[in-house]
């Protein structure tokens, strides 16, 4: 695939005069927030690759269409968050099909760490995978609020849900998460 | 709501636990890559579309043909017509009485076929008896 396409070329006529944020400079901007995103909503790296890819495309086709009177980040978090949410059906949907022989090898390892480092950080991917398990209807905000510091507002801006049921799921979602660690632990 | 604030996670731990480590960051997206597949998918609908089209179009011309020819000419569409049906009546004459005998034969077919079996073994026979007698 010939990729001659310059980054002047990028800017949307329709946005010409009256915007400064070019799709490159978005990219540029928050790619990184939105594999985060992707990233602790799926688990999995390649997953959250694709779905970001996915998400960038679907970005720039509507890239026209997209009121610029409203925060740019939060548009492309949207359909990120959305994205990652689609491809982890799928993928919960292959596994359930696929056999528990896979799942046997992403047992975790429970064998002791070596230093404490060491020990923080699988800590830490405990509490990341509990991200993961959890029902997408509050991974979502959960991910928004303490991966993006999204305020409950934005995060109802984004998910399209009253202010009222985020601030409600992201507490059932930390509290989901401690009785998922203290089961594991 | 049901929980109470010491029934949750603590909003540090999660916070730490969710950023990202050194060894997860982001490959680099290319902007320009993305655009240059949205263009490339963009122009295979594209294509499609045209397809589309010039399938209607070709539709639509064939028929005004037709009908051009038919207010143009229609001693010649009425001539085809008419000699397409001598054609079907010709064949059909023909195979009409075959038809009859098919259905109502005045010999009985299982008899005509145990005749053509045995004239076959018949023939069969002798090229056998001529060739051991040849060799």
């Amino acid at each position: 695939m010939a990729l001659q396409t310059s980054f002047s070329t990028l800017r949307p006529r329709a946005f010409a005069r009256t915007a400064h944020v070019t799709f490159a400079d978005a990219v540029r901007e928050h790619q990184d927030e939105l594999f985060g995103v992707a990233l602790r909503i799926l688990g999995d790296r390649d997953a959250a690759q694709d779905a970001t890819s996915r998400a960038l495309l679907k970005a720039f086709r509507s890239w026209e269409r997209y009121d610029q009177t409203r925060p740019v980040r939060h548009w492309l978090l949207r359909i990120a968050a959305n994205e990652a949410i689609s491809i982890g059906r799928v993928r919960t949907r292959d596994q359930q099909r696929s056999t528990s022989a896979e799942a046997a090898l992403e047992t975790p390892d429970r064998s002791p760490l070596p230093d404490e480092s060491a020990v923080a950080r699988e800590e830490r991917e405990r509490v990341r995978r509990a991200v993961a398990a959890l029902p997408e209807l509050y991974r979502v905000p959960v991910v928004l609020r303490y991966f993006s510091e999204l305020s409950v507002e934005e995060i109802a801006a984004i998910t399209g849900r009253p202010s009222s049921t985020v601030g409600v799921q992201l507490l059932r979602g930390r509290a989901l998460l401690r009785s998922s660690l203290e089961a594991s632990s | 709501m049901t929980e109470q604030r010491g029934d949750v996670i603590d909003e540090a731990i999660l916070r730490r636990a969710l950023r990202l480590e050194h060894d997860e960051r982001a490959p680099a997206f290319d902007a320009g890559a993305i655009a240059a597949f949205a263009r490339d998918a963009g122009t295979s609908r594209a294509a499609l579309a045209v397809a589309l089209i010039a399938i209607g179009l070709t539709g639509v011309v064939a028929a005004s043909v037709w009908s051009l020819a038919s207010a143009a000419a229609p001693t010649l569409i009425d001539g085809l017509v008419a000699l397409a049906l001598q054609v079907v009546v010709a064949i059909a004459t023909v195979l009409e009485p075959i038809a009859e005998i098919a259905a109502e034969p005045a010999v009985p077919l299982s008899l005509l076929a145990a005749l053509g079996v045995a004239i076959l073994h018949e023939l069969r026979e002798r090229r056998e008896y001529a060739h051991v007698h040849a060799s």
